[in-house]
């Protein structure tokens, strides 16, 4: 059987924060099926010290949805990270 | 029909695909990568999208301005990769019977995409330097 520590989340980042952190995608290790979008925050201003600083603002977007509130995700949901935009 | 594309935006193509006999009216919005920011020269902009996420909402954006506005065709396309000085990186354009609606849906399409849209951009400036745009929050 597979074990539950085994399950990463992945997500996608671009623009700055993809250029920073020479990566366009995070693997996140969970020990849950579900993990909420405040703890992976957390995970990731401890892991990347980078997203910690103060002028790095994003939001998540899960399954191509800006989610705003404390939803809880798993492996099987796109996670992206969010940061201010400027298309156009 | 709406869009990403790496490839070159051809305006007089896109009219062509927007005219229609039944509209008295095509109106466009072209942004065009400008030679200067506040600071300096600007050489070329690259722009980077969340293409799959773009996409969801283009057709969104298309939705709300079919059912707010009576257009006949609606057309938006944002270019992403490196785009020289003078090239076009975003265009929308409607027809419609009368300009009024075609003035105020296109209007409400660029608008939407700037502020909806995932997508950002990096200025090469002449002096060798480059800069993500700072950028808002999306607010979609």
């Amino acid at each position: 059987m597979k074990s539950c520590h085994d399950t990463t989340l992945k997500i996608k980042v671009f623009g700055i924060v993809r250029e920073k952190l020479k990566s366009d995608t995070l693997n996140i290790p969970i020990n849950n099926n579900s993990v909420s979008l405040e703890e992976i925050k957390k995970y990731l201003k401890e892991f990347y010290p980078y997203l910690s600083k103060n002028e790095i603002n994003f939001v998540f977007a899960i399954n191509k949805v800006i989610r705003n509130e404390n939803v809880n995700v798993t492996s099987s949901d796109e996670i992206a990270l969010i940061p201010p935009i400027s298309g156009g | 029909m709406i869009s990403i594309t790496k490839d070159i935006i051809d305006q007089l193509k896109i009219l062509e695909q927007l005219k229609d006999n039944s509209s008295g009216a095509v109106v466009f919005f072209t942004g065009i990568v400008r030679d200067h920011n506040s600071k300096e020269k600007v050489e070329g902009i690259f722009y980077e999208a969340y293409e799959e996420m773009v996409e969801e909402i283009l057709k969104k954006i298309e939705k709300e301005i079919s059912g707010n506005w009576n257009i006949k065709k609606f057309i938006a396309i944002h270019r992403i990769g490196y785009l020289k000085v003078g090239e076009i990186s975003v265009i929308v354009g409607v027809s419609s019977e009368h300009r009024k609606e075609a003035f105020e849906a296109c209007s409400y399409g660029i608008d939407n995409i700037k502020k909806r849209c995932p997508i950002w951009k990096k200025e090469e400036m002449e002096s060798g330097d480059s800069e993500w745009v700072q950028g808002v929050m999306i607010n979609e």
